[in-house]
């Protein structure tokens, strides 16, 4: 496997608000973000040369969702798709399409309009199978909380609030967000005595369903400073995709569904690139993936930041919270800030690269050091996973 | 020797006590049982016939007749579905008998004239009912759901076929028009007076002379009725005692099952008869057909089913009569709006194997083993080569589970919808849906779970059933 690390500049980047966006169809949550990141990496529609369009289930066919809604001519345009990792995955192979020397200046583009249609929780309506069972995302991570909680023998009530304090932490930072879906910071026991959605995930242990766009520009490290002395670097890529496909009712006899192998897979990669030893004292800060609280808590884990099994006296150390030496979703993560499916890898890297240049208000850290974006499509046994590592130019 | 080798029975989870059933005031004494909002006639035989076969291999048994008035389907056959996902053998003689509360019996009949001709070694019948009686009616009151199974053979008999006497009549008292969910019945004072009394007492005494016994020679004369009344009336007619020589007929614990019904109440005393016992069976609907029945030591050998008596312990009571309404879908529930999901059913016919056979691969290899099957071994990448190996008889443990509250979806019988991974002793592991689990807080990683087949709404009109798993009972 290859390296590359600094090889790739964002020199720009766009996000529109996150949640029920009544007001905005398709074409505005890509103008409104793409406009953005024009601006920030002054640049126009004539300069990007090749767009990578991520997009889960808004769009039914190609990358013209993107060319069409900015007018950008007869250049090429690629659709990817890859469940929840489908941005981070515009991204990442934009970045190889830039690295390799074939385009100069690559606009990458995820965006997600679910609040039209459906129900109130992300569907899996792909399980062709009878016998895999209709239903919603989140039943299936709590099954993943049920066995965590009997693997390391933790009470229900002690794994409850455990989970709950991730989605405290996460509604705070978010609340400092100008462009979440939820501006609003919660108690533990809001979080705690939430309806229960999945048992024992209650409403706060689960992120929303939303609305909007996020989008990079991207160019050659050498040709950065060109365009713009803003600017952070790509450090390192990493993608694990399960032998598994989420939606056909296959489950593998050996799966642990405590642990997200493809997670810890996809870390390595970015790691090794980066020469990351100890990723605990080297990442400044992480966007991870948090569709449910009991995800976030595992992620920590699966991303080498804390042995198995300790997460939970982690959390109650405070650790991640902007506070804590390791602070993660510092924009509120998928939780707060809202999930937009094929958006969320470019909004993780938005909020990455904002703290990387001085831009996150007050959720700005002191020492940003590398920042580090987590995507996670599928569900537990059966995952997409994407590890992002952004770092400054110098 | 031929006669019955095996039985099995199944009682759905749930019961309605009668005096729920009414909009004001009191209803009736007892309860009735009640199937679950995924459950019908074909799953229920499922379930008796998985009762039944416990030590059996399904493969070596030659035929399988149902019986029911309940058919989910008016074209396509009971049998072979239930032929499909049992695992029978492809060239099974698969039957429906369907349109009387007698045919149970009179499947019984035909399995055993096939055994003594040769043509098969051993037969499954399964009856099985869940008929519906109008919103508020005696009907509806005095049902019960349910199914038996009974596998007629020559090998191991366990109560023998001593006689069998028939007499058709086409008296109505009860029917269901063809484009009706309902049952009717005509005025009982007429029906009972004129009708089920005495063809019953006419049918069975002469089947008893044509037998050659009489009511001293009989342990348990055992019978259907519509009703406890109209069962009352008959064996003092016959000059039986009533008190001890009449089996208990169980109207105010399950209820009346339809075509089911006399055959799970045979398999009631069954459950309790001693070797040397001699049964007198009549089904009545249609005319009445009598079977004698001599039990064998046979009978101690299978003495591990759950019976009609073993389910009848288990029950979960439903809380309200809008409740029952629910189950048989008579209460509109609108279902969450959700991407339709429609599989192709060439798609279910190529993976038939895994999804309604529940076969996992075993990689010829390594020993690995999955499900559904993988043609690429997950272990060792080996290719096509693998064996399979069936799973419904393997022992299950839970590894995790939750309930799902966002969709609303009419066939879960007590929302939220539940799921769960579970681990076969084989090795294979498998998340589905999981039903009749009651309050999910009880539960526990690593319980014993069990694989029933239901029903599924989501797919429309297409043939909507799939292995689910349950708490064993």
């Amino acid at each position: 496997m290859g390296n590359i690390k600094d090889k790739v500049a964002i020199i720009g980047m766009g996000c529109t608000p996150f949640g029920d966006l009544w007001k905005m169809g398709v074409p505005d949550l890509i103008i409104e973000s793409a406009y953005e990141a024009y601006e920030d990496a002054k640049v126009g529609p004539k300069d990007i040369e090749a767009v990578f369009v991520g997009n889960v289930s808004s769009s039914m066919w190609t990358g013209a969702t993107v060319t069409e809604a900015l007018q950008l001519d007869r250049i090429p345009a690629t659709r990817v798709e890859n469940n929840c990792a489908t941005a981070a995955e515009a991204l990442r192979l934009g970045a190889f399409s830039v690295a390799s020397g074939m385009y100069e200046t690559v606009l990458c583009v995820g965006f997600e309009k679910l609040k039209d249609y459906g129900s109130g929780a992300l569907e899996m309506p792909g399980s062709l199978h009878p016998i895999s069972v209709v239903g919603s995302a989140p039943a299936s991570f709590a099954k993943s909380a049920v066995q965590y909680f009997e693997k390391y023998k933790i009470p229900y009530d002690k794994g409850k609030e455990a989970l709950a304090k991730i989605a405290v932490k996460n509604h705070f930072n978010g609340a400092m967000h100008p462009k979440a879906h939820f501006k609003r910071a919660i108690t533990l026991e809001t979080a705690m005595n939430a309806p229960m959605i999945a048992w024992p995930l209650g409403l706060f242990d689960c992120c929303p369903v939303t609305d909007g766009a996020s989008c990079a520009i991207i160019t050659r490290a050498d040709k950065a400073q060109s365009y713009t002395p803003d600017y952070v670097l790509i450090k390192g890529l990493g993608l694990a995709v399960g032998r598994i496909d989420p939606f056909k009712g296959k489950f593998r006899s050996d799966t642990d569904i405590t642990f997200w192998d493809e997670t810890w897979v996809a870390a390595q990669q970015a790691y090794d690139q980066v020469g990351i030893k100890d990723p605990r004292k080297e990442i400044g800060s992480a966007e991870v993936h948090d569709c449910f609280t009991i995800t976030e808590l595992i992620i920590y884990e699966s991303l080498g930041f804390c042995p198995r099994g300790s997460g939970p006296a982690e959390v109650d150390a405070d650790a991640f919270t902007l506070k804590g030496d390791l602070p993660v979703n510092t924009d509120g993560g998928l939780k707060s800030f809202g999930h937009p499916v094929g958006a969320s890898g470019l909004r993780m890297v938005y909020e990455l690269y904002n703290q990387q240049l001085g831009r996150a208000g007050d959720r700005q850290l002191q020492n940003p050091k590398y920042g580090l974006a987590h995507s996670q499509g599928g569900t537990p046994g059966m995952f997409q996973a994407s590890v992002t590592i952004v770092g400054p130019k110098n | 020797m031929v006669g019955i080798c095996s039985y099995g029975a199944y009682v759905p989870l749930y019961r309605l006590a009668r005096e729920a059933m009414v909009l004001e005031g009191k209803g009736g004494a007892g309860e009735r049982s009640v199937r679950g909002a995924d459950e019908d006639s074909l799953t229920m035989a499922i379930d008796a016939i998985l009762d039944c076969t416990k030590g059996i291999d399904r493969t070596s048994i030659d035929g399988l007749f149902t019986a029911t008035t309940t058919a989910p389907f008016a074209e396509k056959q009971l049998a072979a579905m239930a032929a499909s996902a049992l695992d029978f053998k492809e060239n099974v003689l698969s039957l429906d008998f369907n349109n009387s509360l007698r045919s149970g019996l009179t499947a019984v009949k035909m399995a055993a004239d096939a055994v003594k001709a040769g043509s098969a070694k051993s037969v499954m019948v399964a009856a099985t009912d869940s008929r519906l009686g109008t919103p508020l009616s005696a009907v509806e009151s005095t049902s019960g759901d349910g199914a038996a199974a009974l596998l007629i053979g020559d090998n191991g008999v366990a109560a023998s076929i001593e006689g069998y006497y028939t007499y058709t009549c086409d008296f109505t008292d009860t029917w269901r028009p063809a484009n009706d969910q309902f049952v009717h019945v005509w005025n009982d004072r007429f029906s009972i007076a004129e009708g089920y009394q005495p063809m019953m007492t006419k049918a069975i005494s002469a089947a008893m002379k044509a037998f050659g016994v009489t009511p001293a020679d009989i342990t348990k004369l055992v019978y259907n009725a519509q009703d406890a009344r109209a069962h009352g009336a008959v064996a003092g007619a016959l000059k039986f005692d009533a008190k001890t020589q009449v089996q208990y007929p169980l109207f105010n614990e399950m209820g009346n099952t339809g075509a089911a019904f006399p055959v799970m109440l045979l398999i009631a005393a069954l459950e309790q008869a001693k070797p040397g016992d001699t049964l007198l069976v009549a089904s009545y609907g249609d005319g009445v057909d009598v079977m004698l029945l001599k039990v064998t030591d046979q009978i101690e050998k299978i003495r591990d089913r759950h019976g009609v008596l073993g389910y009848l312990q288990s029950k979960k009571m439903l809380p309200s009569y809008v409740k029952y309404l629910r189950l048989r879908h008579l209460f509109y529930m609108e279902s969450t709006r959700m991407t339709p999901i429609t599989p192709g059913l060439a798609q279910l016919w190529r993976e038939r194997d895994s999804m309604f056979k529940l076969h996992a691969s075993r990689c010829n290899q390594c020993d690995w083993i999955e499900f559904p099957i993988r043609r690429i071994c997950p272990k060792c990448h080996s290719k096509d080569d693998y064996s399979q190996d069936r799973l419904l008889d393997q022992k299950v443990t839970v590894y995790s589970f939750s309930t799902d509250t966002i969709p609303t979806i009419p066939e879960v019988t007590d929302p939220p919808l539940g799921r769960a991974i579970i681990d076969f002793s084989g090795g294979a592991r498998m998340e589905l849906e999981m039903t009749d689990f009651g309050d999910i807080q009880n539960m526990k990683v690593g319980q014993p779970m069990e694989m029933t087949f239901r029903r599924l709404e989501r797919q429309g009109d297409v043939a909507a059933y799939a292995w689910k798993c349950k708490p064993v009972r």
